[in-house]
């Protein structure tokens, strides 16, 4: 299930710029908060919509453009989309790089989509109407 | 909250760098060429204390390995120190930093290895 198609509890727009990230970051754990989303929960969302939003302004940005997020909660789920008018970039069809053997080997970079694979339990992506939308979830147990 | 990045030298040769906040986009860009210039130093031991970060984003992560790889190449060692910082640890864990630089949860243990 797409659960931003339905009903969206928070949304927000901000330019692809480096300067909105921490915007954004603070608007998804204020609203997650509020309506009870586990801190350590919050801290994974928090982790993922940085890095996909580091993403996309580093690789996918044009001038005007902008991005719009989506936030959903149910009981025990939190879902957040990213919707971009940028070059069509699938994160989920980009090959993990090879884990390095040593620290010479290693390449600082290309860890973005990685963490947001490992933090989050939930993505996927789809490409429609010239819109890059790409969700990341995470679920927690209730004691009920 | 601002990011800080601070340093103390142990012997001619052992430093350590304590960095607190935010590696995130602002906070890396804030602190990366004091951080560059602070880990550099032919031969250096320098023990990394991220105890007091309060996010670790990629960005971080790559300032970390790219200064460890420098020090590397000038025939220094770093290794990291997280102490009880739970979220850093796992992120370095999960990306498989802490099979490249020596983690440690202890500053005792981080400046011994630091040192071997």
């Amino acid at each position: 299930m797409n659960a931003v198609e339905h009903n969206p509890i928070e949304e927000l727009l901000i330019r692809a710029d480096v300067c909105e990230v921490s915007r954004a970051t603070a608007w998804l754990k204020s609203a997650s908060f509020e309506r009870g989303v586990p801190e350590v929960e919050i801290n994974r969302l928090e982790l993922c919509l940085h890095e996909v939003l580091a993403n996309i302004i580093a690789h996918g940005k044009t001038p005007s453009s902008s991005i719009g997020l989506q936030l959903d909660i149910s009981r025990c789920e939190a879902t957040v989309t990213v919707s971009d008018s940028c070059v069509a970039c699938n994160p989920l069809a980009i090959s993990p790089q090879p884990i390095p053997k040593t620290l010479a080997e290693a390449n600082p970079g290309g860890l973005g989509v990685l963490i947001i694979r490992k933090t989050s339990d939930t993505q996927s992506y789809r490409y429609h109407e010239g819109q890059n939308r790409f969700t990341f979830g995470v679920r927690w147990k209730t004691h009920e | 909250m601002s990011t800080e990045i601070n340093s103390t030298d142990m012997s001619a040769n052992f430093r350590r760098i304590s960095i607190l906040g935010r590696l995130d986009i602002a906070g890396s860009d804030a602190i990366s060429l004091k951080f560059a210039a602070l880990a550099v130093g032919t031969g250096r031991r320098v023990v990394v204390d991220l105890s007091a970060v309060s996010f670790l984003a990629s960005i971080g992560i790559r300032s970390i390995i790219s200064n460890a790889k420098a020090l590397q190449a000038r025939g220094g060692r770093m290794v990291l120190m997280v102490g009880d910082n739970a979220a850093v640890s796992k992120t370095l864990e999960t990306t498989g930093v802490d099979a490249l630089i020596p983690l440690f949860f202890s500053a005792a243990e981080a400046e011994a290895a630091a040192l071997a």
